[in-house]
């Protein structure tokens, strides 16, 4: 585990713990205190303060540092021989992104990143329905995550400038990804943003799909969104949560409706809204890929894919409009 | 006065309501470079990183980095209080944070001193009163006021035995977008229950918007301000009833509840059933409280609150799913003031701004209707409107 932060804590290492196919050997952070504290916590061998003292110690790396260093730890890393799960998003720009997958392929190794949504129920309900054409093509969709934002980061990456701080790279990491996971290529895009700086807190992005189906995804870090996505088929309308149990099928006219839970014959899959069956499911789906040399549940080319979209938000980007914010007249005596 | 381009200006509370919209507009609509104090990624240290701020990263007792980090700025607005860990650390935050901050701004000899208190240290048991700022002011038995009053002592004291250049803007009734106490606040309960108001909810809301008191900040500048007091509200008065009636009305719903304050009284004094129907929806409300949730955190309880949470959560309808109606609706549970403002929330306090009229020629421009029209587009965005059925 390279980053002992909070991600690492609440996710990663719980998850490793239910794991099946994988055990933790060793937890690296620059702040060894804290890197031990965390192998006391949940029962890990080896505490290093840097990835150059790992060696021997573990065949594949989970990465969970801040967002502008991922490229050059994930590089790193590679080229020691391991390979690499890391925490979305796979880099800041695309081109970081291409970096690390030339490294990957160079070094014959797995580059997969955790995209923790795709292995929850309702999501991948979501992605069966429509590839299925069950209610027929699907017309227009709305994703929505947001929440007022108390993440309990150790480090505040989040604030430094340039680093992948904006909320679109966020949580939006993880609803592009899943637009792209379950309809397919975007054709056009526009976004709105509450600013410039790429440390934007408010995103509402609209998307029109290479199928044709219009989408919009609404993100947040300032207010509580309703954490759900919504489908408009021809026939029908299916609502999941983004992350947790509960589905919702109405007739288009909402003249009647089937609530329940989204039912799915894979393992991997995890109804309910457990952190660490879902990040465990995702571990084992990427030692899984190593051990079949196969792609993991979320490749790196998925993630480049997803950084582009996001680039190409940030290259179309216009401002939020907020009539609530006016000038303050000051007129002193 | 009006060009503020060459500012550099250091804000604590600048991640919290009026120092974000302090923060917000000396950077937007004037380029001031502005460092906010934060203590952790909050939403609010969130917002302002994006509006442009630097970010510092200091408890405000650690003297050393206050004045590291105001070396060289113009002026301080010090808007930050004791809000997390227990009573004692609250008690410390305010009243020596504030020490600590006064010293730096000594140390470095900054121009502007600004501390933005609050016009609750003038209650003093009254029913019926016009305050100014030669009224009676000082402790009385609300942490948060007499902690503030204690603090407004200590730039009191810096003003006159070490010249600090300081300015006290005491404030009432502070409202609208990205409020809690005044916004998120009442929109929350009116949407979990019954509000109840004491008697006929004719005490005064003293309600003032929020760009009123920015604009009284910038005014705070001037050097009539310095060693002054003033105290800021705006320009229309309004009776609790009136403030409440406007966020049900964003809401679209009704349900205030008025009582005499000795009815109050004794229904406060709960029974531990009524106690424990009131935990559900209260517990709920809060839960998605920022503020709560921070406070809850830093606490011993954080597990326990957790647990209970999840198993409330457990208990309610599926979010994604629209629910059958239940056969009789159950009444809302009735929320009521804190016991320790319960008396003086009920007072006709009339808080006067004139003299920031008349010396610092504030003129506050929304009047409630006007402010609240402004606040209703906000909660529409921030989905506070959409209260449950």
């Amino acid at each position: 585990m390279i980053g002992c932060g909070a991600i690492a804590e609440l996710g990663h290492l719980p998850g490793a713990q239910v794991a099946d196919f994988v055990d933790m050997t060793v937890l690296v952070d620059p702040d060894i205190q804290r890197a031990r504290e965390m192998c006391k916590k949940f029962g890990v061998a080896e505490a290093r303060s840097s990835i150059s003292e790992i060696g021997g110690l573990a065949d594949m790396a989970i990465v969970a540092v801040p967002h502008k260093v991922h490229a050059d730890v994930t590089i790193d890393l590679l080229e020691r021989g391991l390979h690499v799960f890391i925490e979305k998003p796979l880099a800041v720009t695309a081109d970081e992104g291409r970096r690390m997958l030339a490294a990957a392929n160079a070094a014959g190794r797995v580059l997969g990143i955790a995209m923790a949504r795709r292995f929850s129920a309702g999501n991948a309900y979501a992605k069966k329905v429509v590839e299925s054409g069950i209610f027929g093509r699907p017309r227009s969709f709305r994703f929505e995550e947001g929440g007022v934002y108390s993440w309990p980061s150790r480090v505040p990456f989040l604030l430094e400038k340039d680093a992948g701080s904006g909320v679109l790279i966020g949580s939006g990491s993880h609803m592009f990804d899943l637009v792209l996971w379950i309809f397919g290529p975007v054709e056009s895009v526009r976004c709105f943003t509450d600013s410039r700086t790429k440390q934007e807190v408010d995103a509402l992005v609209e998307l029109t799909m290479a199928s044709g189906a219009n989408g919009v995804i609404e993100l947040s870090r300032s207010r509580q969104l309703s954490n759900s996505t919504s489908i408009v088929f021809d026939t029908a309308v299916l609502h999941v949560p983004t992350f947790g149990p509960g589905l919702c099928i109405e007739s288009q006219d909402g003249t009647f409706s089937f609530i329940g839970e989204p039912r799915i014959n894979d393992r991997k899959v995890i109804g309910d809204a457990d952190m660490a069956k879902m990040m465990a499911a995702q571990l084992d789906d990427f030692a899984e890929a190593v051990a079949l040399k196969r792609e993991p549940m979320a490749s790196a080319m998925s993630g480049i894919h997803c950084i582009e979209l996001i680039e190409k938000c940030y290259e179309n980007q216009q401002d939020m409009i907020f009539p609530w914010e006016r000038p303050i007249a000051v007129v002193s005596q | 006065m009006s060009n503020f381009s060459n500012l550099r200006a250091f804000i604590t509370g600048g991640t919290g309501f009026i120092g974000g919209r302090l923060t917000q507009s000396l950077i937007k609509e004037h380029g001031a470079a502005v460092t906010v104090l934060a203590h952790r990624t909050s939403a609010g240290a969130l917002r302002a990183a994006r509006d442009g701020a630097e970010l510092c990263f200091a408890p405000l007792t650690d003297e050393s980095a206050l004045v590291k980090a105001t070396a060289g700025v113009d002026v301080i607005f010090h808007l930050a209080f004791g809000k997390y860990g227990d009573a004692a650390e609250q008690k410390t935050i305010t009243i020596d944070g504030t020490r600590a901050l006064v010293n730096a701004a000594l140390k470095n000899k900054v121009k502007n001193f600004v501390y933005v208190s609050t016009c609750a240290v003038y209650y003093n048991k009254q029913t019926e009163a016009t305050i100014t700022e030669n009224s009676p002011s000082g402790p009385w038995g609300w942490n948060y006021a007499d902690e503030k009053y204690a603090a407004e002592e200590v730039v009191r004291a810096a003003i006159r035995d070490q010249g600090l250049p300081g300015t006290i803007i005491q404030v009432v009734g502070v409202y609208g977008p990205w409020g809690d106490t005044f916004t998120v606040g009442p929109l929350k309960q009116l949407s979990e229950g019954r509000v109840v108001l004491p008697n006929d909810g004719s005490a005064y809301a003293n309600p003032t918007f929020v760009d009123d008191v920015v604009q009284a900040l910038y005014l705070s500048l001037q050097n009539s301000a310095i060693g002054q007091t003033f105290i800021i509200r705006g320009p229309d008065q309004a009776t609790r009833k009136q403030y409440y009636n406007a966020y049900e009305k964003m809401l679209g719903i009704t349900a205030l509840e008025f009582m005499p304050l000795e009815e109050i009284k004794r229904q406060s004094r709960m029974s531990w059933r009524g106690i424990a129907q009131l935990a559900p929806a209260g517990i709920r409300a809060l839960s998605s409280s920022r503020d709560f949730k921070e406070a809850v955190r830093e606490t011993p309880f954080a597990p326990m609150a957790r647990k209970l949470y999840r198993s409330l959560q457990l208990k309610k309808t599926p979010s994604v799913a629209a629910a059958a109606p239940a056969k009789t609706a159950p009444q809302k549970p009735l929320i009521f003031p804190p016991a320790i403002v319960l008396e003086f929330g009920a007072a006709k306090l009339e808080y006067s701004p004139q003299k920031a009229i008349d010396i610092l020629g504030y003129k506050p421009r929304y009047s409630l209707a006007e402010g609240m029209a402004l606040t209703e587009e906000w909660a529409k965005w921030a989905r506070l409107t959409q209260h449950p059925k």
